[in-house]
């Protein structure tokens, strides 16, 4: 049940503002923001958690160790496809310090079930995933047994004693060859390689009618590169197992508690309520732990099995080879407009590398949906079709990472766009104006069902080429090229839904997940105030920006709130974070449930002062009788007697100053946004340098600006690595090429410039603090606008650079295709 | 990611390095700065059953001048031979190209002799060597012998260097006097081994180029001088049309390999680019 709709909010000037995001501490509030009760949402006060973080006092996975911990160690397949025809661990069970070698099949035979990921519609077929392999295996890295040790350089020493019989299947690493015509089965259950094959359409028009009168029609297919999420902190786990109470802990790197709670109690066949998943601080999350893993459910099944703690942390080679990888999709697409450039219609053909196994719990068609509903971006369409696969390939499991397909479908989008706009020679940022949703018009929702809620798009997108000097570029640009200098300006536009509620959670059927999050208050007797969130902390900055909003609704300072979480024992059901949710769904459960502790201060406030409950209001540090401000009564006074009724509580007033709340945000909000780039190519290298960068963001309500920038400005830097450098590379024998970071690519500082912020201000009028959701924004227009820069560079127009990355040979291929050589 | 077994010698001496070399022979690594080793013991790339620990070893870590050539002990840290004085004045290319290295926390750990040892083809100093003519000395029980760079580097990773013997020092000959030079190098990120490399000198007289070398890193097994485009360009007035073509011979002469930074053909078209692109420096011309 959703808690507070729209018409209960209390009233917001909608005015529009920005700030730049180029200032450090103290920062301007952004103008005509703020509503007057917010004291400190709004403002960017230092990060509360950031004291152990800089102090090196944080504690990750890797800190938490119990007595007679077992380590393991991973024996994983060096073959993409292939019959396991005999597993020797009798030389590894032998050797020093070994506690245990276990196999798929001793695994199952202690009662682990596969992990099964249910999705209910769209003739999905699910694959079984056992946690270690049992007779096949369908990807190199796939865990085949668990050896554990009493360290792990030893668990490492026996895992190389594991002998692995194969009997080699062909390999399908690719789309192209899984979907070949007598392409290996890699699970014989499927009629195909293939998760799905869902065909749609949407729109008051039909689509085949609205390409048959259109006057321009441009196409083209978009390969986008498979890429690794890449925390700083690997994953990792430590199992205890309990046997006299049958309880599970498992301590676990993950952006969800909750839901791999359920996850594990299932594949370990007992009740939830035996498995208690909590975690300590995470060194970034972006997608990679927002999945159960079958490692979790191994390092569970191992305490149950050995009746000892188990302790696996994932290395770097692991992450990369087997945790998930995201995103290689193939998005063929074509656009039809009207005789004045205005979208008619768009139909899309889009291909998903899901990989070998489907994941728990978003499978590979979260990602399609993504793909396929937020491909219509912040634009008008009155037609749309699409077909969407996942394929099954004999790689690394598909698993989110951050953006979540909607870079992907920028990406081909405003690669459209640009065409689009060089087919009828005009100014690609006049097409777009004619087809950016109009304030007026929102909130709407978008064929696919999105909602977009507002903002001035348009004006977003004014501002970013203002504040990248673009018309100053474009007007130098033949200059700098006589000099030899090849510059270019690009850009991409688009509005990033985030914060999904359960309405738009339950049409696409994740059985497993909803769509709310929960908080509970619990204000002390000394008028301090923990909070239990349903978020999961990885960095981004929640043990600030939601002490921000429980200190406004409670009266306190920010730090004398505390933030607790990742801990299924102690914080209400939520759905964790993933999903740009957490400022939105777990942030509105903190208003919520605080308010409930706020109603209870008002009441205990207004019977000592004597006056009624209306006539009293919260005010920092107290409560005052509204119309004579100097009858006032601390917290700390009131939080006294709430406890200890020192001085006699109201008739019938509850002790105590806790309460719990759900958040059940709308269906979507839309973040709108437009990144503008300034490169310059080296055209004999291929290199790519940034010249200028800046993202003009509207994300409503923003809760601290300081985070939401450094958000905006991490995203920034995945998108740059996404367009430039990132790519996961195998073998057409489905050996990982790069499983390293000196081969994988990672962006550092010295390829990033400097990325400026902007923020235009248009309070969501959906969500209950006004705030849209906006963790991935900063990653979604980054390729679409570095590539239209590079061909701009290049003195193309429209056409060119449809596969990620923009390596140096493309480039450079680009550049001879153009007829331009230095 | 942890390395297998391995026993672990910390000598005090270099007789008790070499000791232990002649020892163990080919089950004997040397561990100097690490910033290579390690990563690959970690990969279990290599797993050699000793590892000789020569960070003990007091007197190889000097830079001095000795008879027209820096010399350098073994252990002599990148960053301080990047921050000497004495280099950027008598060798400045070698100051340029160790600013290339890896990144600063690894320029601090790394040594000169241990990246000459390890002999990546496409690592800065390996290439200095070869274009400059420098030399190692290897020393064992068996007693000491000069190495020149040109027999140095035998192949991928592999180097002239016997199982018992040390890398001790390295030399490198100044820049000869009126010499002009450049550096230049292209990797996908800051600090990544290059794709490709070059490191060039020219000499001229009358304005005729009167000597010149051309070393070309990141192409082949290991770095090369580009021979007959030196000979070519000894003669010529040194200016653009000439170093152009110098750099086309260049690229068109070596081996090149593909790999999945880049294909053959993309690589050689940056061979002829760096080249170009060193020369144009040495000759004074803006790229």
């Amino acid at each position: 049940m959703r808690q507070w709709r729209p018409d209960t909010l209390p009233s917001r000037r909608s005015g529009r503002g920005e700030h730049s995001g180029r200032a450090r501490f103290p920062h301007n509030p952004p103008v005509g923001t703020a509503e007057s009760s917010n004291r400190f949402v709004g403002k960017s006060i230092p990060r509360l958690e950031d004291r152990r973080f800089v102090t090196g006092t944080a504690r990750y996975i890797a800190d938490i160790n119990m007595a007679r911990q077992g380590h393991v160690a991973f024996v994983r397949s060096t073959q993409a496809h292939a019959t396991l025809t005999k597993i020797d661990a009798s030389a590894a069970r032998s050797a020093p310090g070994v506690i245990a070698v276990v196999t798929g099949d001793e695994l199952a035979a202690s009662g682990v079930k596969p992990i099964r990921t249910p999705f209910a519609t769209n003739g999905y077929i699910e694959s079984d995933w056992p946690a270690l392999a049992q007779g096949k295996v369908r990807f190199v890295g796939e865990a085949i047994a668990a050896v554990v040790a009493e360290s792990r350089y030893l668990a490492e020493d026996a895992a190389e004693l594991v002998e692995v019989e194969y009997d080699s299947l062909p390999a399908a690493v690719t789309i192209d060859a899984a979907m070949a015509p007598g392409a290996a089965l890699v699970h014989d259950h499927m009629k195909g390689n293939l998760y799905n094959d869902d065909t749609r359409s949407f729109g008051e028009i039909e689509v085949d009618a609205a390409f048959a009168q259109a006057a321009f029609v441009v196409e083209g297919t978009f390969d986008t590169q498979r890429s690794a999420a890449l925390p700083i902190e690997c994953r990792g786990s430590v199992a205890d197992y309990h046997a006299a109470t049958g309880r599970f802990t498992l301590w676990s790197s993950t952006q969800l508690p909750h839901v791999v709670r359920h996850g594990l109690a299932d594949c370990l066949g007992v009740p939830h309520d035996t498995v208690r998943v909590l975690g300590p601080d995470l060194g970034g999350g972006f997608g990679n732990k927002a999945n159960m893993d079958p490692e979790q459910v191994v390092v569970c099944g191992l305490a149950r099995m050995l009746g000892r703690p188990v302790k696996w942390l994932e290395d770097r080679r692991e992450n990369l080879l087997a945790s998930t990888h995201g995103q290689e999709e193939r998005i063929t697409a074509r656009l039809a407009a009207d005789a004045e450039g205005r979208f008619i219609a768009l139909e899309t053909d889009i291909l998903l590398n899901g990989g070998a196994y489907s994941i728990f719990p978003d499978t590979p068609l979260n990602e399609l949906m993504n793909c396929t509903s937020s491909i219509l971006g912040p634009y008008r369409m009155k037609a749309y079709r699409y077909r969407a696969r996942a394929v099954v390939t004999t790689t690394c499991p598909h698993g989110p990472v951050r953006g979540v397909a909607r870079s992907q479908a920028n990406f081909a989008f405003e690669r459209l766009v640009e065409t689009l706009a060089a087919k009828m020679n005009l100014d690609s940022i006049e097409l777009r104006r004619r087809n950016l949703l109009l304030p007026a018009e929102m909130p709407c929702k978008t064929l696919t069902g999105l909602t977009r809620d507002g903002g001035d798009y348009a004006g977003l997108m004014d501002l970013a080429v203002e504040r990248v000097g673009w018309r100053r570029v474009k007007a130098g640009q033949a200059a700098e090229r006589a000099k030899g200098r090849y510059v270019g300006v690009g850009l991409a536009s688009f509005a990033e839904e985030g914060a999904s509620g359960t309405e738009r959670r339950i049409p696409r059927q994740l059985l497993s997940i909803a769509g709310y999050d929960g908080a509970f208050v619990r204000m002390d007797m000394h008028g301090r105030v923990v909070v239990f969130s349903s978020a999961a902390g990885m960095g981004q900055g929640i043990e600030t920006s939601f002490a921000q909003i429980a200190a406004d609704e409670l009266g306190v300072a920010p730090d004398h709130v505390t933030i607790r979480h990742n801990d299924t024992d102690m914080v209400p059901y939520g759905m964790g974070s993933t999903g740009s949710r957490s400022a939105v769904s777990s942030g509105g459960a903190v208003v919520v449930a605080a308010r409930r502790v706020q109603a209870k201060l008002l009441t205990l406030a207004a019977h000592l002062l004597g006056v009624d409950a209306a006539a009293v209001r919260l005010r920092h540090g107290g409560v005052e009788v509204a119309a004579d401000p100097a009858r006032f009564v601390s917290i700390e006074r009131l939080a006294w007697i709430a406890y200890r009724r020192a001085e006699g509580n109201p008739p019938g007033f509850e002790p105590g100053l806790e309460a719990v709340g759900f958040y059940d945000p709308p269906s979507s909000v839309s973040s709108g946004s437009t990144h503008a780039v300034v490169v310059e190519v080296d055209v004999e290298t291929g290199a790519v340098r940034l010249l200028a960068y800046v993202v003009a963001e509207d994300a409503g309500i923003l809760l601290n600006p300081a985070i939401v920038d450094g958000q905006i400005r991490g995203g920034a830097v995945q998108g740059i690595g996404k367009a430039l450098f990132e790519e996961v590379r195998y073998d057409p024998d489905g050996q990982m090429l790069n499983a390293s970071l000196m081969d994988f690519l990672a962006p550092t500082m010295s390829e990033v410039p400097p990325i400026e912020v902007v923020h235009m201000i248009t309070p969501s009028p959906l969500t209950i603090n006004g705030a849209r959701g906006c963790g991935e924004s900063g990653i979604i227009g980054s390729s679409a606008a570095i590539g239209n820069a590079i061909i701009d560079a290049l003195g193309g127009r429209g056409e060119g650079l449809s596969v990620l990355p923009f390596t140096p040979e493309r480039v450079v291929g680009l550049a001879r295709q153009l007829g331009v050589r230095a | 990611m942890k390395p297998p077994p391995f026993a672990y010698a910390a000598p005090g001496t270099r007789a008790e390095a070499l000791a232990l070399l002649a020892r163990h022979g080919y089950d004997a690594k040397v561990l100097a700065g690490g910033q290579s080793l390690v990563p690959a013991l970690n990969f279990r790339l290599a797993r050699p059953p000793v590892l000789v620990d020569i960070n003990g070893i007091p007197g190889l870590d000097a830079i001095a001048e000795r008879d027209g050539e820096l010399s350098f002990g073994a252990l002599v840290r990148h960053t301080d031979a990047e921050r000497s004085a004495l280099v950027a004045r008598r060798c400045p290319p070698l100051a340029k190209a160790i600013g290339h290295i890896g990144h600063r926390t690894i320029r601090n750990r790394g040594t000169i002799g241990g990246s000459i040892a390890h002999a990546d083809p496409a690592a800065e100093l390996p290439l200095v060597m070869v274009a400059l003519g420098g030399r190692v000395n290897a020393a064992s029980v068996r007693g000491e012998r000069w190495i020149a760079a040109s027999d140095f580097f035998t192949g991928y990773l592999a180097t002239a260097l016997e199982p018992d013997e040390l890398l001790v020092e390295a030399r490198f000959p100044v820049l000869a006097s009126g010499a002009t030079w450049g550096f230049q190098e292209y990797s996908r990120r800051s600090g990544d081994f290059a794709l490709a490399a070059a490191c060039v000198t020219l000499s001229r007289a009358g304005g005729k180029v009167t000597a010149c070398s051309i070393g070309v890193a990141g192409g082949g097994p290991v770095p090369v001088r580009a021979s007959a485009a030196e000979r070519a360009l000894i003669g010529t007035d040194g200016g653009s049309g000439a170093c152009l073509a110098a750099a086309s011979s260049a690229a068109s002469g070596i081996e090149i390999d593909g790999d999945i930074h880049g294909s053959a053909a993309y690589r050689r078209s940056l061979v002829e680019t760096v080249v170009r692109r060193a020369l144009w420096t040495a000759a004074g011309l803006t790229s």
